[in-house]
């Protein structure tokens, strides 16, 4: 199976490092990449998708060398980048339209044909024809991720694809996302870990610029491994425990609450350690 | 939040122009300076006034429409149009009076640099209420009237650009033919036919009509966040 | 790539507003200057603002359609596909073609406007289109490349605003103001619009689509082609590869080296003159007066010649406003003592080379006269000058046209004669009328962008040949045709105005011979419009050997070209400068004086009338003419119309015989008393 390598790849912005020598490698499948705002994840995304230069490293998929060929590199990719929007006064079919030009699709029915299936993929054959002003923030990403397949590249760059989502666009998404998986590499990235935790095989987190690559998501939620807490307190306990302790979540019953607190030890003879949810594996990384 | 925002400080709207203030008013010393270094020394005195109404006027008149269209890009032009629109200012306050505001120092910036030409130049000229104060004045109200309508309408600052300023360059070019009167270049590069008080008049009606329409368009929230 | 940027333009307002504002105005401004009786040719330069206009359009829109994809939010999105990197090279193809679709509109329109009309201009749609796509279309192009270079450097920044307004005024015709502190040749480059705004249509000249023009406006969408691939370079959404990079880098390079080639090209003579002067009229009319005001005609060695010149072989180029040719001259009869043979020939025609027989030969100027050695004995022989120049003001040369008379030495005239003369009356130097003493045989090629006409029989194409005292070439945005009977050559929509006051000019000729009581010289049949030789209306005509020239200026206006026909024109024209006359402007003057009076119901507004009153101004600092005018109105009011009538007779048929003074007029009143 052929493998995304990245090496050692660096990326300054004047004397802020955006990135600092980060090396993955990314198989097939879903990859996750997690980290905090300002952590470097949509620069390594754009150095990914050849918008930057790294200013040292290298990436190869296959035989191809992204500082060598990015006009091959861009032939196999498809990008969705954060902020993505379109001219307002054309229609979505118009949009796929001239970016399968772009991509290269200069055949006009096997460019047609694409477009309907993947319309279709992303449920927008009926708001097809509108123009996009009218398009709803989700209508927008299923449109994003539509172009981004366009070319059936085999290297899809997704970068903060479901902010602002409501549950059900999420879970959609999520669900394409899936489909397309098989066969190519997609790089999710993502602040978000339920997208991560409901999409991905692995996962690699990255702050200020320095990246972890896990081979599975559990290894990552073992990081938290006894560090988080059940516990359960009365409801006027809890208001007050909030500031005193660190606790991550918390579930409301009849007469208690259930805390779940990240601690090195234990916070109360009453909490109970339990499996760490990627989560608070994540939260642990970060902490460190 | 207790009371509804009035009027911005007129300090607020300056520093939001950013350096887009600044540049009506350059240009308007530039052409001041440029007559006082140029006609200095004419003897021409029957022409004199004539000739620094139309240097210094015919590119100050319609400047004021930097500004105005300054003032309201936050309101139609930016990405974040939705968050300031949905502000508890009062339209009127915030749509014409600061119109009014921006175009009263427009004016005023205006005749301090027109009386020192005309005092430089020209001692002794007594200023005519109609054709030095009120026609440049509605000239310059006509202009500002015409930016609020164009970026409440088009919602574009550089379209808005593109409209007037060729727009100006029409008129000059035809010296107002074909505007039945409305000419807001007559005080600086007059049309022979047409009459002054004729003029004034049809400015001040198209100036109060583009303003009510821009404020009602103002106010229509709705139509703005399109 | 195409199609999604004229959707973009299709589904814009702005395009839409541009067709509606041109296709209301050019009919509304044509029909302004139709009502003015103002042509063609005029329309189009007086609406050199729509040039300002495209200019300004096209600066904003540049910017608009460079920020096109980051104001929608799709920038990141498209950089990252692989044809990107023709994005803004499609983007600058299609704001041509839309440049190209608007200028065509505008071509349809006043192509339309000029045949409905019945306009002459028909037969010059070429020109006439390509003047729209010049300095309309161009400029509108030129200037939204640049307005993208603008934006996609500048960005978001409000800098965009006050830098599109500074280019936009550093290119248009306003930009003279500034005259006093930045070079002139400078500042008519950078000017993309009609050199002068105001000024008024030179028909002969026509559209200004010379050389030098089409080449600053290469060389200014050379430079902004150069901004907006460099601003690509610099500041793309991706940083471009290694292979963009050069391709960008060889697309700059070449860009300025189109800019270097063009903007040597497009220097203009007339630029380094633009301020104070205005056009080539003025230039020369100061660089004459100068000469002859300090060249004085008090030259003694004057003399008819003495050797003949039986045939002149011409081939003439004309390059900017510049002829160069060779004279090929066959000459005989001459006087065996002659070691020199003596030529007139304008000074600012530079003899390049002289030869005699095939063998290079002496040759020295001396102003206006040429000497070239001549073998003693030998009585014929042939002599040929390479000759390079202009002809001055009575026979301007400009980009667009040339004029050489056939009573003017532009080829050596054979004797040394006095070509003009400066007088304290007037600006313009007077010149005189020089022609061969013998008909000669006439041989000339002329290679011009423009059409050409001879007083000489056509050949061919810029070819002429016949018999003539005296060879005229005209060349310029002209037409021919047959009005009344004379073959009238001139500017489209003029020649029928000036047929129709040709006929009038004839009756003033007849009344003038039977006051003059000499026969009238013979109205030529040829007719030529010429490019303006004199602002003064004493000289709106003036005759050649064998043709009529009318000043081009009068011929501005349909209701004042019927003024050729006043007494004082067709007098000087044909009863005066005629003939070789030297020293005599003083007389001329009095003749036209009391001609006007005669024909003029408002006594009052006259010159002489004028002359009188300076009398009352100045007082003993009067010039002498404003006392002989008071003599002159005395006797008009003892001896009314009729004895002044005599006067002029008298005065002119002394004329003939020698030049008047002040004491002969008085004299002449005195024996009519």
């Amino acid at each position: 199976m052929d493998r995304l390598v990245i090496d050692h790849v660096s990326k300054h912005f004047g004397k802020t490092a955006a990135l600092q020598s980060v090396s993955l490698q990314i198989g097939h499948g879903l990859f996750g990449l997690l980290g905090p705002n300002g952590a470097g994840k949509t620069t390594f995304m754009r150095v990914l998708a050849t918008l930057l230069a790294p200013d040292s490293g290298s990436m190869r998929y296959k035989d191809i060398q992204w500082g060598k060929q990015p006009e091959r590199v861009r032939n196999i990719l498809g990008y969705l980048p954060q902020n993505f929007n379109v001219f307002k006064n054309i229609s979505g079919y118009e949009c796929l339209d001239y970016i399968g030009v772009l991509k290269g699709l200069r055949d006009k029915k096997q460019r047609r044909a694409q477009i309907e299936t993947l319309l279709e993929r992303v449920n927008l054959t009926a708001e097809a024809h509108k123009k996009t002003g009218h398009y709803s923030g989700g209508m927008k990403r299923r449109l994003g991720i539509a172009q981004a397949l366009l070319g059936n590249p085999e290297i899809i760059i997704v970068d903060e694809p479901t902010a602002g989502l409501d549950p059900e666009e999420r879970i959609r998404f999520r669900n394409v996302l899936r489909e397309v998986a098989a066969g190519r590499i997609i790089v999710l990235s993502t602040h978000i870990v339920e997208d991560i935790e409901a999409t991905c095989s692995s996962v690699a987190v990255i702050k200020k610029g320095i990246a972890t690559q896990f081979d599975s998501l559990s290894k990552l939620a073992q990081e938290a491994a006894g560090h988080v807490w059940l516990w359960k307190v009365r409801p006027e306990q809890a208001v007050d425990l909030q500031s005193k302790v660190n606790v991550i979540s918390s579930t409301t019953t009849e007469d208690h609450v259930e805390l779940r607190v990240l601690a090195k030890e234990s916070p109360s003879r009453e909490a109970i350690p339990v499996s760490p949810t990627l989560e608070e594996g994540y939260l642990i990384w970060n902490q460190r | 939040m207790e009371s509804k925002v009035k009027m911005p400080s007129l300090r607020l709207d300056i520093r939001n122009m950013g350096g887009l203030f600044y540049l009506p008013f350059i240009m308007m010393l530039i052409s001041a300076a440029y007559v006082t270094i140029h006609y200095s020394g004419y003897n021409d005195n029957q022409n004199m006034l004539k000739y620094i109404r139309h240097d210094f006027g015919v590119l100050s008149i319609p400047l004021v429409s930097i500004w105005i269209i300054g003032l309201f890009q936050d309101f139609v032009e930016t990405k974040g149009k939705e968050a300031i629109l949905a502000l508890p200012y009062s339209s009127t306050h915030s749509g014409i009076m600061r119109v009014l505001r921006m175009s009263l120092l427009y004016v005023v910036i205006f005749f301090i640099l027109f009386v020192f030409l005309v005092i430089r130049l020209l001692p002794g000229h007594q200023l005519i209420l109609l054709s030095d104060i009120c026609l440049p004045v509605l000239s310059v109200l006509y202009f500002a009237a015409l930016s609020f309508l164009l970026m409440m309408i088009v919602k574009n600052s550089i379209v808005c650009y593109i409209i007037i300023g060729v727009y100006s360059i029409f008129l000059y070019m035809t010296r107002g033919a074909f505007t039945f009167g409305l000419y807001p270049f007559q005080w600086c590069f007059p049309q022979p036919n047409f009459d002054e008080l004729r003029c004034t008049v049809i400015l001040l009606i198209a100036s109060v009509i583009g303003l009510y329409i821009s404020q009602k368009i103002f106010q229509n929230k709705e139509f703005l966040l399109k | 790539m195409m199609n999604m940027e004229f959707k973009q333009y299709r589904r814009g307002v702005l395009i839409w507003i541009a067709i509606a504002l041109l296709t209301v105005y050019l009919p509304i401004g044509y029909y302004h200057f139709l009502n003015d009786l103002m042509q063609v040719g005029q329309f189009l330069q007086s609406s050199g603002y729509i040039g300002m206009a495209s200019a300004l359009f096209g600066l904003f829109f540049g910017i608009l359609i460079s920020r096109r994809e980051q104001e929608a939010g799709m920038a990141e999105c498209l950089a990252s596909a692989p044809g990107s990197a023709l994005r803004n090279l499609s983007k600058l193809l299609a704001w041509g073609a839309i440049c190209f679709i608007l200028m065509a509109i505008a071509s349809i329109e006043v192509m339309l406007m000029i045949w409905f009309s019945g306009s002459e201009y028909l037969s010059f749609a070429y020109k006439v289109i390509l003047y729209i796509f010049l300095y309309w279309g161009m400029t509108l192009f030129s200037c939204g490349v640049l307005g993208f270079a603008i934006g996609e450097l500048l960005g978001q920044s409000w800098w965009k605003l006050p830098l599109v307004l500074l280019v936009w005024f550093a290119i248009s015709p306003f930009n003279m103001l500034f005259s006093r502190y930045i070079p002139v040749n400078v500042l008519s480059w950078l000017n993309q619009g009609e050199q002068d705004l105001g000024s008024a249509y030179n028909g002969v000249e026509g559209l200004y689509l010379a050389y030098s023009f089409i080449a600053k406006k290469t060389a200014f969408l050379a430079v902004c082609l150069t901004l907006a691939f460099a601003s690509v370079l610099i500041r793309q959404e991706r940083e471009p590869s290694l292979k963009e990079k050069r391709t960008l880098a060889a697309a700059v390079a070449g860009c300025l080296i189109i800019f270097a080639i063009f903007v040597a090209e497009a220097k203009s003579p007339l630029s380094a003159y633009k301020a104070p002067l205005n056009n080539y009229m003025d230039l020369y009319l100061s660089q004459d007066g100068e000469y002859y005001s300090a060249n004085g005609s008090s030259k003694t060695e004057m003399s008819p010649p003495a050797f003949e010149v039986d045939r002149y072989d011409l081939d003439i180029k004309h390059t900017l406003n510049l002829i160069n040719y060779n004279a090929q001259m066959r000459v005989s009869h001459v006087a065996p003592s002659l070691t020199s043979l003596r030529f007139t020939l304008y000074h600012n025609l530079e003899v390049k080379q002289a030869e005699v027989d095939g063998k290079p030969a002496r040759w020295k100027r001396d102003g206006d006269w040429l000497y070239v050695d001549w073998p003693e004995g030998k009585v014929e022989g042939d002599v040929s000058f390479h000759i390079k120049g202009s002809a001055g003001a009575n026979n301007p040369i400009s980009e667009t046209s040339f004029f050489m008379s056939s009573a003017f030495p532009w080829y050596p005239v054979p004797g040394t004669w006095i070509v003009a003369e400066k007088f304290d009356l007037f600006y313009e130097p007077q010149y005189n009328h020089i022609a061969l003493s013998k008909p000669a045989s006439f041989h000339i090629s002329i290679h011009a962008n423009e059409r050409t006409y001879s007083n000489l029989p056509k050949q061919a194409d810029g070819t002429f040949a016949g018999q003539s005292s005296g060879a005229t070439v005209l060349s310029g945005m002209l037409m021919d045709k047959n009005v009344g009977g004379y073959q009238i050559v001139g500017p489209p929509d003029r020649i029928d105005e000036v047929g129709s006051a040709i006929e009038k000019v004839e009756q003033t000729k007849n009344h003038l011979s039977s006051l003059l009581g000499i026969k009238a010289p013979d109205m030529p049949k040829q007719i030529m419009v010429v490019p303006s030789f004199s602002f003064f209306p004493n000289y709106y005509m003036q005759l050649g050997e064998d043709e009529l020239f009318v000043n081009e200026l009068i011929t501005r206006n349909p209701y004042t070209v019927e003024n050729i026909a006043r007494m004082e024109s067709v007098f000087q024209a044909f009863f005066w400068s005629n003939r070789y006359r030297i020293n005599d402007e003083q007389n001329s003057y009095i003749f036209r004086m009391i001609l006007e009076y005669m024909e003029s119901p408002n006594k009052k507004g006259t010159t002489l009338s004028h002359q009188v009153r300076e009398i009352e101004r100045q007082g003993d600092r009067a010039p002498a003419t404003a006392y002989l005018a008071r003599d002159i109105l005395q006797f008009y009011n003892n001896q009314g119309e009729k004895g002044l009538k005599r006067l002029v007779r008298a005065a002119y048929q002394l004329s003939d015989a020698r030049t008047l003074d002040f004491s002969d007029w008085k004299k002449l009143m005195d024996r009519s008393y």
